[in-house]
């Protein structure tokens, strides 16, 4: 009928415009306040872990995909390796070694994204995977901390995390090293992207505001970590901070915003995130508040990232007209 | 002490627990007649489902139990029907190879294309919106429902139309059934003479979307020494029992759309191939 | 999103609209061309038996092929003219269908009866659903199912109302909107009517609110109750409520209608009789208006034709059996950059190939979209963001389903709810990942049946 071919297929024949590309690239925008904040924090060596982080996870993707040969290109730009590689770096101290970035890379890539079969059917999300590799592998150097620039520091002074004093000495001295506003704006040590609650929450609410990510994970994340350390706070005031200064500290911030809720390993249905992001905040806080690690934000995404798939099976949208089919069941 | 005890405790447990064992075999043991064993074990464990029956094993407790001298494991071939006919002490039905074979050869460019489809890669999903690849109502749609539902790997899409590989067909026939346009059907295995064309349609309306499309001239079946060839239902079929290979048909074929598969063709004008 | 006007519960989109495109001043009328193709079978039932033979001379209004059964539709002439042959040619939403072709003589023998001033008769209103049977008329707004079925409710429902569908949800299509504004009496007639053959005192009129001028005429109309056409007998008087309603697709869909109007659910796989409830298209009820009062078949109806791609969008009186090639001449032909043709609304339409195909009584636009509006797209893996499940009006999980239709698990897909998606296409509208979601989910309904048989 005519030289341009028409187009055929099934309905519907319009589109909306948001893309995965689209979604994948406002993530990447809203990280740019955090990873601001920890090169006014940490210098510019945290920016090289970052980018070191980003290029290693790109290299990584291509290699494979090239392996598995997959079309490299459009995997490349839809921006999902660069979003691994940023919160894999966000999830490291700044004072980590390049070649210690790239293994992490190595492992978030290739094992926890390709080994399932690459974007969309990895369980875990692939930079926490990688973060708690390297936490037990390289345990020493994960865990030495820069001390914040502002403090008229270098990068050899390393001072341990507010919650790692919380852990060591209690309440009083872990509050008198990290101040609310300190911990606010991310002057305290540790992971290059996690201590700037300020920036996170930019990032967040940026998130919220793009409909990129829905308020259900964070709010019920961060709701759960601040009742469970009021809890032990009006328990034992002395060995346990009050809920505002935890829930500012360590990686509550990046972890309710960014890592837990990260589509592909978060249940799919408004109520399955209510109940995944309060299952991320019991468990944070029984590690915190009971365990032996200082942190639990890591871990607690990662088990619950293995229940999703449980939390989809059994929670499900309520079907349209179950009610009357249910009535007239009943009757019969 | 402490070892002694805990050496007996364990012992204890290990003999309770393997006397509920063989309690439990015992009582619990199901008898199978032991040739459903053995003729199971001749079959080729393909699992394909092309006997009817599920898997390997589902078939073999059928012909075991039932002794139907029609069930047939298409897959295993004239030797395993004898084999099983040994172990089973009766005739078994055996039949000639068979293997699937497309009957459409309407390539990219060759078939005219009907539009871009961009939607589900699956000639099913496409047939049941009517969005076809190709102008010919009976064409390949070449997107691959047949290689979906080959166990095999037996069938490849080249240039827009799917291709049996003989080699690794076993005949089970799940191609035929995936086929939303029934262009596979079952052949005789091997050297053949085929229309390789499904369409019902006519004249200038199958010239206007194939150029290899059979117009139904009728003259291979005027043609055909033997009589072997016949419009049936609106496509013309070759009785390959009755083909001896003279070759006219193809000499005579306007579209090009009679093949000789596996087989040598000689020289042939259209003159010899006339009323000769 | 922030409407004060009632809409069904959950899930659904909000496309763009583009209905100003072919949102005219008033519809045109197009000229049967010099060959017709009538389709004998345009509804959802047992296909109609042909009725006449090659050569046979017909009037307009004469029937060429007869209902078969009670699921069943007669078709009509909708020209004068000499049946030339019946024959298998492409259809809308098949490959090939029976059609009668007649060359048109143009006379137009027979259609003064039907130019005659509209009477009801009410005293004769028990012949009502007979008539509305007899003059072939199925579901205009898509669905084709034969109204006269629609409006005999089994035994052991109790229908107490009547919900007239001038929603048209659908993007770019308006001729609903313009029926409803250029006849405002004859579609509440037409409601009237069916409503004395439901025997229900409440008539509820669903439009979306981004049909202002509808609502409006309708609103008058039903406040002001002066009838235009004449009647005779005593006329029932039913309450009408025109509601506006929330413009959100797919409010025009049965059961979310029914949800928002009455705030009555539908049950899975159960029809609105089970709710008390029938719901007909405005299309339809002007129709029956028709029937009744004129005695006039099915066979013209209003085409909406729009898209980027053709020169003058608008809404077209046709003449059920035009092809639709003379329908895209009679508006103005296409642009050079057409890439996409579609029969009906761009979010539950089928692709067409060529324009060959006739128009029948369910043909409610024609959609020639430019290389802007149609796109083609890659289909990526699901990122589980949820949008689908966020967008099911039926409140189902689409990327699980389609996840198990993947993998051939047609019976686990099903008892996700597979059965339960009308196809909508909202999912598939709002995925970023571009899925097949709908494609998937038909293919698990038809290997479902075909599982059971």
């Amino acid at each position: 009928m005519s030289e341009t071919r028409l187009l055929l297929q099934s309905s519907p024949h319009v589109r909306d415009v948001s893309s995965v590309q689209g979604i994948m690239h406002t993530v990447i925008l809203s990280l740019v306040p955090a990873l601001i904040a920890g090169v006014v924090f940490f210098g510019w060596r945290a920016l090289a872990v970052t980018v070191v982080a980003v290029a290693s996870c790109l290299a990584v993707e291509a290699a494979i995909l090239r392996l598995a040969g997959k079309p490299v290109k459009t995997a490349l730009v839809d921006g999902s390796a660069i979003i691994t590689g940023l919160l894999l770096a966000m999830n490291l101290p700044s004072n980590l070694p390049f070649w210690m970035v790239g293994v992490g890379a190595v492992v978030a890539i290739g094992v926890a994204k390709h080994a399932y079969g690459g974007l969309g059917n990895n369980p875990f999300n692939p930079a926490l995977v990688a973060r708690v590799f390297m936490l037990i592998a390289f345990p020493g150097a994960m865990t030495s901390w820069p001390v914040t620039t502002c403090n008229g520091a270098t990068d050899v002074l390393t001072a341990a995390t507010p919650l790692g004093i919380m852990k060591m000495e209690g309440a009083a001295a872990a509050m008198q090293a990290a101040s609310w506003w300190d911990l606010f704006i991310g002057n305290v040590g540790g992971c290059l992207g996690e201590t700037s609650a300020l920036a996170l929450l930019l990032g967040g609410l940026f998130l919220l505001w793009r409909r990129v990510i829905s308020y259900e994970i964070p709010v019920a994340f961060i709701g759960t970590v601040a009742a469970g350390t009021a809890v032990a706070w009006l328990v034992d005031p002395t060995k346990y901070p009050d809920p505002l200064w935890q829930v500012l500290s360590g990686g509550v911030m990046l972890g309710a915003w960014f890592m837990a809720t990260d589509m592909v390993t978060s249940p799919v249905t408004r109520k399955g995130m209510l109940l995944f992001g309060v299952g991320c905040g019991v468990v944070t806080c029984v590690i915190r508040l009971l365990g032996g690690y200082p942190e639990g934000v890591s871990f607690s995404i990662l088990v619950m990232n293995g229940l999703t798939p449980l939390i989809d099976r059994y929670v499900k949208p309520a079907r349209f007209g179950a009610e009357a089919a249910q009535a007239e069941g009943g009757k019969a | 002490m402490e070892i002694l005890e805990a050496t007996l405790f364990l012992a204890l447990l290990a003999g309770l627990l393997s006397v509920m064992l063989v309690v439990a075999s015992r009582r619990f043991a199901v008898e199978e007649d032991p040739l459903i064993g053995q003729v199971n074990e001749t079959l080729p464990q393909y699992n394909c489902g092309a006997c009817g029956f599920p898997g390997c094993s589902g078939f073999a407790g059928h012909v075991v139990a039932s002794r139907d001298p029609n069930a047939v494991c298409i897959p295993g071939g004239p030797e395993l029907a004898r084999r099983i006919g040994a172990l089973l002490g009766m005739e078994v039905k055996v039949t000639a190879p068979t293997a699937a074979h497309v009957f459409c050869k309407g390539t990219n460019g060759v078939a005219v294309a009907a539009g871009e489809y961009i939607g589900l890669k699956s000639c099913i999903a496409a047939d049941l919106v009517n969005a076809a690849t190709k102008e010919c109502p009976s064409g390949c749609l070449g997107l691959g429902s047949c290689v979906d539902a080959c166990q095999f790997g037996a069938i490849r899409i080249i240039d827009g139309i799917a291709e049996i590989v003989e080699d690794k067909c076993v005949a089970c026939a799940k191609c035929v059934a995936a086929c939303p346009r029934n262009l596979i059907r079952m052949e005789p295995k091997g050297s053949k003479v085929c229309v390789e064309c499904s369409t019902k349609g006519r004249g200038a309306a199958v010239k206007k979307y194939c150029q290899v499309g059979c117009i139904k001239c009728m003259l291979c079946v005027k043609n055909c020494p033997e009589k072997a060839i016949a419009l049936v239902n609106e496509t013309i079929v070759i009785d390959h029992a009755r083909c001896k290979r003279h070759f006219q048909c193809i000499a005579v074929c306007p579209q090009k759309c009679i093949l000789a598969i596996q087989l040598e063709v000689p020289e042939l004008s259209k003159a010899e191939g006339g009323e000769a | 999103m922030n409407s004060a006007h009632a809409g069904f519960p959950r899930g659904g989109v909000h496309p763009a609209e583009g209905k100003e495109l072919s949102l005219g001043p008033e519809v045109v009328p197009v000229e049967a061309p010099a060959k017709v193709l009538v389709q004998v079978t345009q509804h959802l039932g047992k296909p109609s038996k042909v009725a006449v033979q090659k050569g046979d001379a017909v009037r307009v209004g004469q029937v060429l092929a007869t209902a078969d059964g009670p699921i069943s539709a007669p078709v009509h002439s909708p020209v004068s003219g000499k049946v030339v042959k019946v024959a298998d040619v492409p259809v809308v939403g098949a490959l090939q269908g029976a059609c009668i072709e007649i060359a048109n003589d143009s006379k137009n023998e027979g259609a003064e009866e039907f130019a005659r001033r509209p009477v009801i008769d009410w005293s004769a209103s028990g012949t009502f659903l007979g008539r509305i049977r007899d003059a072939g008329i199925v579901g205009m707004g898509g669905a084709a199912f034969p109204t006269a079925v629609k409006l005999s409710p089994p035994g052991d429902a109790r229908v107490d109302c009547l919900v007239l569908n001038g929603c048209e949800c659908e993007p770019y299509l308006t001729a609903d909107d313009t029926l409803m504004r250029s006849r405002p009496q004859d579609v509440l007639a037409g409601a009237v009517i069916m409503a004395s053959i439901l025997k229900v005192g409440r008539i509820l009129v669903g439009i979306e609110e981004n049909k202002p001028q509808a609502i409006s005429a309708l609103t008058a109309e039903a406040l002001g109750r002066g009838y235009s056409f004449s009647f005779v007998g005593e006329a029932p008087t039913p309450e009408i409520v025109v509601v506006p309603l929330r413009t959100r697709y797919p409010q025009g869909a049965e059961k979310q209608l029914i949800d928002a109007l009455l705030k009555r659910r539908v049950g899975s796989g159960k029809l609105p009789f089970s709710a008390g409830v029938v719901v007909q298209n405005v299309a339809t009820a002007v129709a029956a208006y028709e029937a009744v009062a004129l005695g006039k078949p099915l066979f013209e109806r209003v085409v909406t034709v729009s898209g980027g791609a053709v020169n003058r969008p608008g809404n077209y009186r046709v003449k059920v059996g035009t092809t639709l090639s003379a329908l895209v001449e009679a508006a103005g032909g296409t642009k050079e950059n057409l890439k996409a043709m579609i029969a009906g609304g761009p979010m539950m339409g089928k692709s067409l190939r060529a324009l060959d195909a006739p128009v029948t009584k369910a043909f409610s636009g024609l959609l020639l979209l430019d290389d802007r509006e149609a796109r083609s797209f890659v289909e990526t893996d699901c990122i589980r963001c949820g949008r689908c499940v966020e967008a099911c009006p039926m409140g189902l999980s689409p990327c699980e389903i389609t996840a198990l239709a993947e993998f051939s698990q047609w019976e686990s897909a099903v008892g996700c709810g597979a059965l339960d998606c009308v196809e909508c296409g909202s999912c598939q509208y709002v995925c970023p990942a571009r899925r097949h979601l709908v494609a998937r989910i038909r293919l698990t309904k038809l290997f479902w049946r075909r599982m059971k048989k």
